[in-house]
């Protein structure tokens, strides 16, 4: 394989504009380049025919066990359709465009199924974060409350909780509150399409 | 027995017609688009999760394992169900029918 036939991109997506990155990568594909690889931020394309293939983004959660993996894979090579990258917990699919779209044109239950999916995973995320901050504040105050009599680790704990403690939940917020409004205003859309408010 | 009384989705409508013959998944996609002519297409997603809560229910059983494609077929209680939206979906038709050719005489 010549270099000029690989294509290597940066690209940032958070995982609430999952449907911008099916966007790029499908619009890669028209011009011809089809998807080999996926790393953090990073795309690797491989020159082919036009429109040749046609992606999608799937999520199947790491916590998942290898069985239900293995099933799920296997279902999707029954229905013609590659698992070309996997990053963290989504999957990149690919399937040839002469085989038809990956569903329904504007399939509104099916697109609900995905962001559903997306929103619980990062709900689920952030907890988690929250979680292991709570956890590591604990400790320090545990350990201020026992070692009171050390002047040294009083002001070791304070620093922590105080700066660090602080600029990782504003951190956390920052990253996570858009993104969460983000794919929540996606579920009422697609809720109300579907009419269950009617 | 559908219990919750709910409308089936039309992919789970379409699952449920193609299993009266035994078939596996990718032939599931492929009758649900021969029979609604490429209206409804399910993706492989909405099928694999739609067989897993289908099996759950009753209303779909897996046959036996020929080789790795696994072949699923409607039960009893599947068959049921879709009698039983057969009924709602005639009623909702011949309603429809019926008030929109009254007042077009």
């Amino acid at each position: 394989m010549e270099k000029k036939d690989i294509k290597k991109l940066w690209r940032f997506y958070t995982i609430a504009d999952y449907e911008r990155e099916e966007s790029f990568l499908n619009e890669m594909a028209r011009a011809g380049w089809n998807l080999t690889a996926v790393g953090f931020c990073r795309y690797i394309f491989r020159r082919g025919n036009a429109g040749e293939f046609i992606y999608k983004l799937d999520m199947v959660e790491r916590t998942e066990s290898d069985e239900v993996k293995e099933s799920y894979f296997n279902f999707l090579t029954d229905c013609g359709i590659r698992v070309v990258g996997e990053f963290k917990d989504w999957i990149y699919l690919q399937k040839r465009a002469s085989d038809g779209p990956f569903d329904t044109k504007n399939n509104t239950y099916a697109k609900l199924r995905q962001v559903n999916k997306i929103y619980s995973f990062s709900l689920r995320t952030v907890c988690n974060l929250l979680r292991i901050f709570v956890a590591i504040m604990l400790v320090l105050v545990l350990l201020q409350v026992l070692m009171s009599n050390n002047a040294g680790v009083m002001d070791f704990c304070n620093g922590v909780i105080y700066s660090l403690g602080i600029s990782s939940l504003i951190a956390l917020a920052i990253i996570w509150v858009p993104i969460i409004n983000k794919l929540r205003r996606k579920v009422n859309k697609l809720i109300e399409d579907i009419g269950v408010n009617l | 027995m559908n219990t919750t009384n709910n409308a089936l989705t039309e992919a789970v409508y379409y699952i449920l017609l193609a299993l009266v013959d035994p078939m596996h998944g990718y032939g599931i996609m492929q009758q649900t688009a021969t029979l609604s002519k490429g209206r409804v297409r399910l993706s492989a997603g909405t099928l694999y999760g739609a067989l897993a809560s289908l099996l759950d229910k009753g209303w779909i059983e897996q046959l036996p394992e020929e080789g790795r494609k696994k072949d699923y077929r409607i039960t009893l209680a599947g068959r049921e169900v879709l009698e039983q939206e057969l009924l709602r979906l005639s009623e909702l038709l011949e309603n429809g029918r019926n008030t929109l050719n009254n007042q077009n005489e």
